[in-house]
């Protein structure tokens, strides 16, 4: 009995507590709902959700911009804008708390992770939407890109995503301390390809014994973009993900273990002959130092990088202290995860697919959203300087100025459409653009793996990638006895039955195409 | 006498102290338990297009991923190993530190001595990595450049030789908490009664003996008490510890893969959040039935030292 | 105080061993300091070293330019951590002490309750669905304080055990003969007495409060309501992104030099500095000595 009373009393004490910090809510609810009244009297808009990743400094405020925004879309296409910026930290988390809570997240990007996000069923699918409202869009690709930007994207004939329209074709480029170059007796024309490039090394160690004539371009983990290169000169597709299991390589359809082909085997061989020269720091398979930074202090020489175009080494440059350059030594290969890795998507769950759709066709066809999107407003956050040139105003840099979102450029709309900063060469938005239709397609772009049926298999398989593989593409692990052991691994953790259902989907792909 | 205690424990004796109890209990039901439904999550085949409460129920799938290893067994070893001597080194050490601490409360020093104790936590575990990096490097490292090379011995490639690094774990691990863990000790000596003593000295009893038969067992409580709660955690480990500090180096997996940087390693591609709520709640399960199995033992012993 | 030779030498001893133990835990510090100053191309060609061959301003420099609002962080991180700690102290002991009293008769089932919690979690999807869809805490204040941090099971326990073992159970029983009700007890008599604990649990919850980002990286969209943590998260996710070989893809042309090992040294300085400033005001509380035995007698 007493017990019962007891009870009774702690319901009710919380049934009250509860009431009270309710009402607190509701409070702050009608708050909210007051504010969307006095938004929506501007017009009966569709109001959509979009977020953007910003690398620049995110403003407190972004109200200005997105009022800014909402004068161009709400007139035009009648949709205003809920503008959101995160960092590339926050970005990813941000928007898969709003989708798996249900919170409303209309048009979003991702960086690399686009198959994840169709596998789970969180996109909508837009091709009714875009015949009807994407019509600009769909033709600025075909300009800028070709024909089939879109296959990338397209799952059973439902296209998901829209790739950043850019110039996507990344080929490696090998970068280097041009004064260090001269001093050892070398010019430019001496590296066409990668073999040429241990003799330039020996010089320079033989110059320079402190300096390390060559380090990974990526740390943690690290990766002197071996694989990348590898990629490009044998023209191996990994068939929409990373892991390296499951690739095929040229024509043949044959799906393949990356990691068990001689070309990975040459490719490794040749990193350990350079590390046993020296031509590596011991530590450059764990090293925590960008070796970006070891070139700014004076102590490194080269790397190996993805750069489209061929002025890329004017920022690098600067942003080193350093004279450095680029050449091109392998091409690059269009596999369908190169051209889906930055894709613009709208979620399954959107209330507003139309508003969403119309307001991407304006994000990747319209100049003044764009760079609204991307600089902020005109003459207090940037001053144009000529038709495709802008700069920040005077006595402003890109930390002071009130908006800019200038680094985000290789991730909003067209890169044809973009202003660019003061310096930079017109002509070299062109090449890229050209280099769009010009580089090589895998036979099998277009071509996504739905990796649910072996999830399994997929994270054990992760794990061991990470385990052997930075060690090797560093050439700190000696590829004759660690190659097997990685191979048996990868075997223990799953990975024929990854390979075996790749092969499976994609004969299906196959059949599919020859079909149409 | 127990009769009429048991009269006075009336609802006029529950009730009040229920009240005290509510705004705490409240927090934890909104803050805990009610998110605690999430945990089905572990048990379904996530689609979004059905929502997350109408996807598919697929057994025990999403658990799959931690035993169809070849690391299940070096990841489990690993994990309980390092939080045993987590456990048994860091209370010695941090018991020590209280004692030795109280010795010197009334000094102006030992604000300089008391600083010291929580300094080390304060670093995160990246700049820590930064630092441990300075010292271990093979090329330019502190310990290769100077000390191995001028004693004459041949350099280590610290980053590549696991057989190190379960001492350099623990070391590592002492130095950054075995002093704050020793705060909550120093609290506990400081409220011991000093009439007690002040009698044990009368008797005539030196500080060693005070220590061992006044300080240590009336800190027994204490010892069981946070002893059971690490046990609780004992399948959990300190992600930055395992992960940044060996700068996730391949070649030593055999002594740094633990539970935790083998689910963030496996689940890096697929990112599967049935997949990661699977692995929280195995690691939660052992856990609690580690504890509630410690609990028992405690109980029978002393049912007062226990913790429920 | 007359103090024996043996007390005279285990004093002494202390005082070597603490002395020792403080040289290990602050010159890790004073080398991440002095790293802050130090020029980013002398860090990477020389390593961290105490005495640097150059020094440079320049991390701080860069900090303060790129963030213009330094100041509101730390007023933010100051603010949360005073109201989350002084908040989650007062209900941490207000459970706590039920809990502590043997005739209460829930006192085993609250434990289980609470340690239960230490345990087991939901993960963060349906925590951020309640939140912020019936508590509508999203980018307010009440997001970096109320969820997960105002108390945990372990800050509980803690100061029940004190209550239950270092406050003796006569003094409850004489206060409430006297006809002290239990709020009147628990006030007056549990809280006084416990000041070691409440400062020890204190410090535990300051420091979880201002060392936190991930309440803000979960519920906060706005940078109005980022604490220095965020802020220094951020600062540091961006330049780290800026370095990488993939940055190039990304981003458009100038970006700037940006020296990054210093910059980390500098905000791990940011970070620690107040913190390690309030430290030693602390110290008297949390070794504030109760002598019971008068009360008792």
């Amino acid at each position: 009995m007493r017990t019962k009373k007891g009870l009774v009393s702690l319901l009710l004490t919380i049934m009250m507590l509860g009431s009270i910090l309710g009402g607190c809510g509701s409070a702050a609810d009608s708050n909210a709902n007051s504010q969307g009244a006095g938004d929506s009297t501007k017009a009966k808009a569709e109001k959509i959700v979009f977020a953007m990743p910003s690398f620049n400094r995110i403003p407190s405020d972004i109200g200005r911009v997105t009022d800014a925004i909402n004068a161009i879309t709400v007139p035009k296409i009648g949709v205003e804008v809920d503008f959101k910026i995160f960092g590339p930290a926050d970005y990813a988390q941000k928007v898969n708390l709003a989708l798996q809570s249900g919170e409303q997240m209309d048009v979003f990007t991702t960086l690399g992770q686009f198959t994840s996000y169709v596998s789970k069923s969180q996109l909508y699918p837009l091709e009714d939407l875009l015949e009807e409202h994407g019509k600009e869009l769909l033709a600025i690709l075909e300009q800028d890109f070709g024909p089939d930007m879109l296959k990338s994207t397209t799952l059973n004939g439902h296209i998901y995503g829209i790739p950043v329209n850019k110039g996507v074709s990344i080929p490696t480029n090998f970068v280097y301390n041009a004064d260090m170059l001269k001093e050892v007796g070398f010019s430019a024309d001496d590296i066409n390809s990668v073999e040429d490039l241990p003799q330039i090394f020996e010089a320079v160690k033989q110059k320079y014994p402190e300096v390390i004539p060559f380090g990974p371009v990526n740390v943690n983990p690290s990766d002197p973009g071996l694989i990348l290169l590898l990629k490009g000169m044998y023209e191996a597709d990994f068939l929409s993900d990373t892991t390296g299991i499951g690739a095929v390589i040229g024509d043949d359809s044959q799906v393949l273990n990356f990691y068990e082909t001689e070309e990975f085997k040459s490719g490794v061989t040749m990193m350990r002959e350079w590390f046993n020269k020296g031509y590596l720091e011991k530590d450059a398979a764990t090293t925590s130092i960008a070796f970006s930074d070891m070139i700014s202090s004076g102590r490194g020489f080269s790397y190996m990088a993805s750069y489209s175009g061929l002025e890329a080494a004017k920022a690098l440059s600067a942003q080193t202290g350093k004279n450095l350059e680029m050449k091109r030594i392998a091409p690059y290969y269009f596999e369908t995860g190169a051209v889906n890795m930055v894709s613009w998507m709208v979620s399954s769950t959107t209330k507003a697919p139309e508003g969403a759709v119309k307001f991407l066709n304006l994000l990747y066809t319209d100049e003044e959203l764009i760079n609204t999107v991307l600089y902020g407003i005109e003459g207090e956050d940037y001053v144009k300087v000529g038709e495709h040139h802008v700069k920040y105003p005077d006595g402003k840099d890109a930390s002071t100025v009130a908006y800019t979102a200038m680094l985000s450029t290789g991730i909003v709309g067209s890169e044809s459409l973009q202003y660019q900063l003061e310096g930079v060469n017109w002509s070299d938005v062109e090449l890229k653009l050209q280099e769009n239709k010009e580089t090589k397609k895998s036979p099998f772009f277009g071509f996504i793996f739905d990796p649910s049926e072996v999830k399994t298999q997929m994270s054990a398989v992760t794990n061991v990638v990470n385990q052997y593989l930075p060690g090797l593409v560093c050439g700190a692990l000696d590829p004759e006895t660690t190659i097997p052991k990685f191979v048996q691994a990868l075997n223990d953790a799953g990975a024929e039955a990854i390979i075996k259902s790749k092969q499976e989907q994609l004969d299906q792909w196959i059949a599919a195409q020859n079909s149409q | 006498m127990t009769t009429t205690t048991t009269k006075s424990k009336g609802p006029k004796k529950t009730l009040p102290l229920l009240l005290l109890a509510v705004p705490g209990l409240l927090y934890f039901i909104v803050n805990s338990y009610i998110p605690m439904i999430g945990i089905f999550i572990a048990f379904k085949d996530i689609n979004y297009a059905k929502g997350i409460f109408r996807s598919d129920w697929i057994g025990f799938d999403n658990f799959k991923f931690l035993f169809q290893t070849s690391d299940a067994w070096v990841m489990t070893r690993n994990t309980l190993l390092y939080n045993t001597a987590f456990i048994v080194l860091g209370t010695i050490v941090s018991i020590i530190i209280a004692i030795l601490m109280s010795e010197l409360l009334s000094k102006a020093f030992a604000k300089v001595f008391h600083t010291s104790l929580v300094l080390p936590n304060l670093i995160s575990m990246v700049v820590l990595s930064y630092l441990v990096f300075a010292f271990l490097n093979a090329d330019s490292g502190f310990i290769n450049n100077s000390i191995l090379a001028p004693l004459g011995l041949p350099e280590i490639n610290w980053y590549s030789e696991p057989k190190y690094w379960p001492y350099l774990l623990v070391f590592i691990q002492l130095w950054k908490t075995a002093g704050y863990g020793s705060i909550v000790y120093i609290a506990f000596i400081a409220g011991i009664d000093k009439s007690i003593y002040e009698a044990a000295k009368i008797d005539g009893a030196g500080k060693l003996k005070q220590i061992w038969t006044i300080t240590l067992p009336l800190l027994k409580p204490t010892i069981v008490i946070l002893t059971l709660m690490s046990i609780g955690r004992i399948f959990n480990s300190d992600f930055g510890l395992f992960y940044q500090v060996p700068l996730n180096s391949g070649a030593l997996y055999s002594t740094t893969q633990t539970i935790d940087t083998y689910v963030y390693r496996a689940l890096m591609q697929v990112n599967d959040i049935g997949m990661s709520a699977a692995a929280g709640l195995y690691q939660s399960l052992v856990g609690f039935i580690l504890v509630m199995l410690a609990n028992a033992i405690v109980k029978k012993v002393n049912a007062d030292n226990a913790l429920f | 105080m007359i103090q024996s030779r043996g007390e005279r030498t285990f004093f002494g001893f202390s005082a070597v061993v603490m002395g020792l133990w403080s040289v290990l835990a602050f010159l890790p510090f004073i080398l991440i300091v002095v790293a802050s100053f130090t020029d980013e191309s002398a860090l990477i060609r020389n390593g961290y070293s105490f005495f640097p061959e150059k020094i440079s301003l320049d991390a701080y420099l860069y900090m303060i330019s790129s963030s213009a609002t330094f100041l509101r962080a730390y007023g933010v991180s100051f603010l949360v951590t005073i109201l989350g700690t002084g908040f989650g102290l007062l209900i941490s002991s207000m459970l706590a002490y039920p809990m502590s009293r043997k005739d209460f008769k829930y006192h085993n089932v609250l434990a289980f309750i609470i340690f239960f919690t230490m345990l087991f979690s939901g993960g963060i999807v349906p925590s951020y669905i309640m939140w912020t869809k019936y508590f509508h805490i999203k980018d307010t204040l009440a997001a970096l304080i109320v969820p997960n941090l105002l108390t945990n099971g372990f800050y509980v326990l803690l100061i029940r055990n004190y209550y239950k073992n270092n406050v003796p159970g006569e003094l409850i029983e004489a206060a409430q003969i006297d006809g002290a009700s239990e709020l009147r007890t628990f006030f007056r008599i549990m809280l006084p007495l416990s000041v070691p604990v409440m400062a020890t649990v204190g410090l535990f919850m300051g420091l979880a409060y201002w060392n936190d980002w991930i309440n803000a990286l979960y519920y906060i969209t706005t940078p109005k309501y980022y604490g220095i943590q965020n802020m220094l998260i951020n600062l540091m996710n961006n330049i780290q992104f800026l370095k990488s070989g993939q940055a190039s893809n990304v981003i458009g042309a100038g970006a700037l030099e940006l020296p990054s090992t210093a910059i980390r040294m500098s905000m791990a300085v940011i970070g620690i500095l107040p913190v390690a400033l309030v430290l030693p005001f602390l110290q008297k509380y949390l070794t504030k000595g109760v002598v019971i035995g008068a009360v008792k007698g």
